[in-house]
């Protein structure tokens, strides 16, 4: 019989977003915990054997109440609509986020291992084996520690015996060798499913979806996280399924299934009219981080702010942009012809502005605070009028 | 569809009737047994018929007797069967439906937000928008929906939420209608919060599908003509003028006895209609009225609204703005004073009888005659196909013209075709029997099926037919404005105006639709110096552009006009209303021509009102033809002509297994692109045909000679049949070429499984995927096959082959068992892209209605934040302590409401909405139910 497994990794759990604005810290936490239905409906769809978590599924070693409780809830769920989660069984990995500690979510006496339905299992031993489906093995490590230099799949994954020809999968939590500049916690080998004899290795920590070994006959890969954490990371948002043939000799067919609600997009904009045709777009469910890279006259930054305040919304419409963050860093006020701003401003405030535009002139932090006077200054004029 | 239902919003002409049938068509085909289609009366007609003559549907006409609502069908009912208690129960009672077609849903629906009170709870026993009310308690939620409207919003957005909401039992794409005034509406509903444009439309994208025909222009092979108004003016004779001016006169005296009683606007009003029709219907109406006169005289009286009914063939008006008819007291004894006047009366009509019987000429009848010779000319120069469609609103007026038209030699008895409500003359008999020979033959006969047209819709299409085929000229009453598709004829001839714009719209529409390839010429005819009929003509034609403009232009306008729809139309709406109302309160021609000005002012009025509307329509709804819509059309044009000849023959090779299984004699002549299968005697063949039978096939179908093979002939059907009940299972050599990639693989035994995967998601689809696996010899292993040899094995299966008998092919179940999960898996890829681009706008769908209500609640929030503030004041302020104890009563109110709202916000930011959970389970569900795999066939095959 041939092989169905879910693979994830990397729910962070718990996470809390502190760049952002409070609404939408809980917004892309709440996201976190909601991407767990979708997965568990990839593996109803699939009717997946298993379903493989690989470590970090936790921000913290030990999170808030709601966290673990809430993972819990999703699976007590599943288990009152459909007894087919029985033979179904998931396998929680603790990762270098939320490693195997004493007194952590995992350990066996914290409440959350006692929430879990029978069909859960927590990877809480070195030597951790579970036979799956049709005789297939399931052999899995879990870190111990935030870091460590350990390979654990060559470390703790035993080898092929001669003359066993069944279907083995391993799952480890760690990073491969082959990411420039990554530091090695965790390190995993690109021989490792090979060398342990396995015919998959399910590995997470890096939120990217990736191969690592798309020539060797043993995949090993990166679901990557369910749901983007940070900007830049390469294609997160899914999960991987993949079919193992019964034929062992086959390679397994791996498909990528997105699941993330929330798009991360770094967005760069140089001109008003790019800023503009930003509006037109639909980005209701990206996380934008918004920076803005142009000189702009009084006018054009008065207009640029009213075009901010359109994609962050107001209390009478949502705003364009789902989360939006904006670095004005490279945001500058051009003083030179800030006279024409107020050509139609009464003369004391035409005087003003002229003396807040001198002011204005070079770099210094008197400058700077002379500009944002005269945009202050536009900005009321303009109200007023 | 299955998620609610959807809202198709094209532009006037481009064929709603058809997509709507087209919708009907697949779903029929995708298992829907129960079809309601709710049209307004007017409509039934060419409901009936399109739907027959474009989609071979027979519709059952419902007319809520007990059992007209049970079992399969498209049921065709009007909205008054709706509106009666009767129908109402009858269909209550019925069977759930499949789907629910509701044409002109506007008028329906935009009524339907008054059913909710304030706080946007819903009222049963609400009297507003009371077929909307029942549709919604018969149907809602239950049965998915299509709106067909052209004005999904006309004065309140309001009205739009009512269309939205129908086809979104989950109530989120909108709201609530409190949630959704607050996020969209300002000015009483009539106006959108500024800046909401783009969030709306975003909204209403997903279930309003509106596509403009200058869009679907380049995907016309024949693209919309123009239309071309000629007016004709004539000049009366003196006596003729003379004559119809003391006839009006006449008309317009107060307290006339010929008029008296309950029915007198109607009877006026009509008596006005004929005479401006032609002489003879004048003269019938002046011989009713002497005839009434005379009645009265001798103490009876003569039912003289009947006969006007019967001449204007009223059992036809459907609007319900027209007068009803009331029933006629018995007659009153008149006292001898009154005698004395009606007696006066007659000798006035008798007198206008006798000088209209002395006039030699009728100038109106003499124009046409010269319209007929100009279009003939037209036509000897290629100008114009030389058909004409005459339209009056008298039977009587139809006679005369027929008999003026042979008698003045231009057109001959059988040049012309005359189409009423009741077509029972020999003639029409006739066309009838030619029909029957010349296509109905073609149609399953009654007693195998009952998809045959009503002898109603038979003949309707016998004389389109009769018409099309050897007349020139096709004299109709008003019973042809509507249904008729006569669109190779190019001139309609308006020979007397309806009063209501609507029905103009229609007679013309008969030519001018698509597939017209001409611009389509309407003649109107003009009495110079009839001021009245003038201004009526300038109403119709500049105010509401029927005529002579492009129809774009006239559409807008005269579709808001035309249909008794909301109250709110009904300045311009009611046209005919309008024009009564004058023709009857005035005491001089003079009082009518000014009556006639003031209705000119306020159509235009009001049609800038519409013109308004609509641009608000414009840039809410966005029009659009979906690239992919834009694609599919393209891909359509290249390869449906291979794809129905592929059919062709896939029909054609059904039928000849089946008749070979059966032993029945057959050959085909000529090819099967265009040839003859000839089907010998049989005593297996159904009744009908036990002498045997000739199919045309290919392109000699269109030859009228005899029937054609086709889907729906009943031969196919029966070999259908037979092969559905077939056994799926069966050992055969393929014998046919055995080529690449196969060629390595001759001798080899194998088994090929055929799936139907059925993945039940937001759009169910079934799929088709052949699983072909080989089983091992000495030289090589078990082996399932790949794309190439799976479809080349597929194609030797088409024959020929030969029967093996009862041997393992040596494939293991294990195995094959083990492709289909493969297979399966493999499919799935391509089914879930289109399922996750759904749940996502589901879930966002749902996300964004709770933002919404996030955002609500943040407004009244802050609105109680600010009285508080405002107690606050108050009460530092306060100086007694009664003012005090008033500021801290403000404060403690204004305390206890905060803290309920920052429950409830709190709890829809955790999403903690019982609603929300509801429907988001309700996408999950959708999205992550596995799909059904079914094994239909099950071969077990030697290659070569």
């Amino acid at each position: 019989m041939a092989l169905k497994l879910v693979h994830t990794a990397d729910w962070h759990l718990g996470m809390t977003f502190p760049s952002f604005e409070p609404e939408a810290r809980l917004k892309l936490s709440r996201a976190r915990l909601e991407v767990i239905d979708r997965i568990l409906g990839l593996a109803e769809r699939h009717r997946a054997h298993a379903v493989l978590c690989a470590g970090d599924l936790f921000d913290d070693p030990d999170p808030a109440p709601e966290w673990w409780e809430g993972l819990a809830k999703k699976f007590q769920a599943r288990e009152q609509g459909a007894p087919e989660w029985q033979t179904r069984p998931v396998f929680l990995l603790p990762g270098n986020h939320d490693p195997l500690t004493s007194n952590g979510v995992y350990s066996k006496t914290h409440p959350f291992r006692s929430a879990l339905p029978g069909w859960v299992h927590v990877v809480d031993r070195d030597d951790f084996s579970h036979e799956l489906e049709g005789g297939a093995m399931l052999y899995a490590a879990p870190c111990r520690s935030r870091s460590e230099s350990r390979d654990l799949a060559r470390a703790l994954l035993p080898a092929r015996s001669a003359g066993d020809d069944r279907l083995r999968i391993g799952m480890v939590h760690g990073q491969t060798f082959d990411l420039a500049g990554c530091q090695l916690n965790f390190p995993i080998a690109l021989d490792a499913a090979e060398n342990r004899g396995l015919d998959y290795l399910a590995i997470g920590d890096t939120h990217s979806l990736r191969d690592v070994t798309p020539n060797a006959h043993a995949p090993t890969m990166y679901p990557g996280a369910p749901e983007p954490t940070h900007f830049g990371e390469q294609r997160p948002g899914h999960v991987v399924v993949a079919y193992f043939p019964r034929d062992r000799r086959r390679r397994a067919l791996i498909h990528d299934e997105p699941v993330a609600q929330w798009t991360w997009q770094e967005l760069c904009c140089t001109s008003l009219e790019q800023l503009r045709e930003l509006g037109a777009r639909d980005l209701t469910h990206h996380v934008v981080r918004l920076i803005l890279d142009l000189r702009a006259s009084v006018a054009v930054f008065a207009e640029i702010e009213r075009l901010l305040v359109e994609f962050e919304g107001t209390s009478a419409a949502h705003g364009k942009i789902g989360v939006l963050q904006v670095d004005r860093t490279r945001l500058r006020l051009a003083t030179e012809n800030s006279a024409d701003g107020f050509a139609d401003a009464p003369e004391v405030l035409r005087e003003t502005a002229a003396r807040l535009g001198a002011l204005a002139e070079g770099e210094s932090a008197e400058a700077e605070v002379a500009k944002r006077a005269l945009y202050q200054l536009y900005r009321l004029t303009r109200e007023a009028s | 569809m299955r998620e609610g239902g959807c809202i198709l919003a094209d532009e006037v002409g481009l064929g709603k009737t058809i997509e709507a049938g087209l919708v009907i068509a697949q779903l029929r085909a995708e298992g829907a047994r129960r079809v309601l289609l709710v049209a307004p009366k007017a409509l039934l007609g060419q409901w009936r018929q399109e739907l027959y003559s474009l989609f071979g549907i027979v519709v059952r006409d419902s007319a809520a007797r007990s059992g007209d609502f049970d079992g399969s069908g498209v049921f065709l009912i009007g909205r008054e069967v709706l509106g009666s208690d009767r129908g109402f129960q009858r269909l209550r009672q019925s069977e759930p439906f499949d789907l629910c077609v509701v044409d002109e849903a506007h008028e329906v629906f935009a009524g339907i937000h008054r059913r909710f009170d304030r706080g946007g709870h819903y009222l049963g026993d609400s009297p507003h928008a009371r077929i909307a009310g029942r549709l919604k308690s018969l149907l809602w939620g239950q049965t998915p929906v299509l709106l067909l409207t052209a004005t999904p919003l006309s004065n309140s957005l309001a009205e739009l939420w009512g269309l939205v909401h129908y086809v979104d039992p989950s109530g989120t794409l909108l709201g609530d209608l409190p949630t959704f005034r607050q996020m969209f509406c300002a000015d009483d509903d009539r106006t959108l919060v500024a800046g909401q444009a783009q969030d709306l439309q975003r909204r209403l994208r997903g279930v309003v599908q509106r596509t403009l025909r200058r869009q679907a222009q380049e995907f016309l092979s024949t693209p919309f003509v123009e239309r071309r108004a000629r007016l004709f003016e004539y000049d009366m004779t003196e006596d003729e003028h003379a004559l119809y001016e003391d006839v009006t006169r006449y008309l317009l005296t107060p307290g006339l006895f010929a008029f008296r009683g309950p029915n007198r606007q109607l009877l006026l009003i009509g008596f006005h209609r004929r005479m401006a029709s032609s002489h003879r219907a004048l003269s019938v109406s002046l011989e009713r009225v002497a005839e009434r006169l005379r009645g009265l005289c001798e103490g009876g009286d003569v039912d003289a609204v009947s006969e006007l009914l019967a001449d204007l063939e009223e059992e036809l008006v459907d609007s319900e703005s027209e007068p009803v008819r009331e029933p006629e007291p018995e007659p009153e004894a008149l006292d001898a004073e009154s005698i004395a006047l009606v007696a006066a009366e007659l000798q006035r009509v008798e007198l206008l009888i006798e000088r209209l019987g002395a006039l030699d000429t009728d100038t109106k009848a003499r124009a046409l005659l010269d319209i007929v010779v100009v279009l003939g000319e037209e036509a000897r120069a290629g100008r114009s196909s030389g058909k004409l469609v005459i339209f009056t609103e008298s039977l009587a007026t139809q006679d005369y013209l027929r008999e003026f038209l042979i008698a003045s030699g231009l057109l001959a008895d059988d040049e012309i075709t005359l189409f009423r409500g009741q077509n029972s003359s020999s003639r029409a008999q006739a066309a009838l029997e030619r029909w029957e020979q010349e296509v109905g033959y073609a149609l399953p006969a009654e007693a195998e099926t009952p998809d045959r047209p009503s002898r109603d819709v038979a003949m309707r299409l016998a004389l389109v037919h009769e018409f099309k085929q050897r007349s020139r000229a096709f004299i109709s009453t008003e019973a042809g404005g509507k249904g008729l598709n006569l669109q190779f004829c190019d001139t309609v001839i308006n020979y007397d105006l309806p009063w209501n714009p609507q029905r103009i719209e229609q007679r013309i529409g008969r030519c001018h639709r698509y597939g017209q390839t001409r611009d389509v010429t309407v003649v109107n005819f003009l009495q110079r110096g009839n001021r009245a009929q003038r201004l009526t003509l300038d109403i119709l034609s500049r105010k509401l552009e029927l005529f002579g403009t492009v129809l774009d232009a006239s559409d807008q306008v005269l579709y808001e006009a035309g249909l008794g729809g909301p109250s709110d139309l009904s300045g311009l709406v009611d046209f005919g209303a309008e024009l009564r109302l004058i023709y009857e309160s005035a005491r001089s021609p003079a009082d009518i021509e000014d009556g006639l000005e003031r209705l000119g002012h306020s159509v235009e009025k009001r049609r800038a009102e519409v013109q308004r509307a609509q641009e608000r329509t414009h840039s809410l709804i966005e029009s659009r033809l979906d690239v992919e819509v834009c694609q599919a059309f393209v891909t359509l044009a290249r390869e449906l002509p291979w794809h129905l000849g592929q059919l062709d023959h896939d029909c054609l090779e059904l039928l000849r297994d089946y008749l070979a299984g059966q032993g029945i004699a057959h050959r085909v002549t000529g090819s099967e692109s265009d040839g003859v299968l000839e089907i010998g005697p049989s005593e297996r063949l159904p009744e009908v045909y036990r002498e045997g039978l000739n199919l045309n096939l290919g392109q000699r179908r269109g030859a009228q000679t005899g029937p054609g093979l086709h889907l729906g002939h009943p031969l196919l059907q029966l070999a259908r049949e037979a092969a559905e009940v077939a056994s799926p299972q069966f050992r055969v050599r393929l014998r046919g070429d055995v080529s690449e990639p196969l060629t390595e693989l001759r001798g080899r035994a194998g088994r090929l499984r055929l799936l139907k995967l059925s993945y039940p998601g937001f759009e169910p689809v079934d799929r088709l995927v052949p699983v072909v696996a080989l089983a091992p010899t000495a030289g090589a292993a078990e082996s399932v096959l790949g794309d190439a040899e799976r479809q080349a094995v597929l194609g030797l299966l088409e024959g020929p082959l030969e029967e093996l008998g009862p041997k393992a092919s040596g494939v293991s179940e294990i195995v094959l068992e083990e492709a289909v999960e493969e297979a399966l898996f493999i499919d799935e890829r391509e089914v879930s892209q289109f399922e996750q681009e759904l749940f996502e706008r589901a879930i966002r769908q749902l996300e964004r209605h709770v933002e919404d209500r996030i955002l609500v609640v943040k407004r009244h929030r802050a609105e109680v934040e600010l009285r508080l503030r405002g107690a606050e004041r108050e009460r530092a302020a306060a100086t007694g302590s009664d003012a005090r104890s008033r500021a801290e009563t403000l404060l403690q109110r204004g305390a206890s409401e905060l803290e309920v709202l920052e429950v409830e916000l709190r709890r829809l930011q955790f999403r903690q909405d019982d609603g929300y959970q509801q429907w988001r389970r309700h996408a999950h569900e959708r999205r992550y139910a596995p799909p059904r795999s079914e094994a239909i066939l099950d071969v077990e095959f030697v290659i070569g």
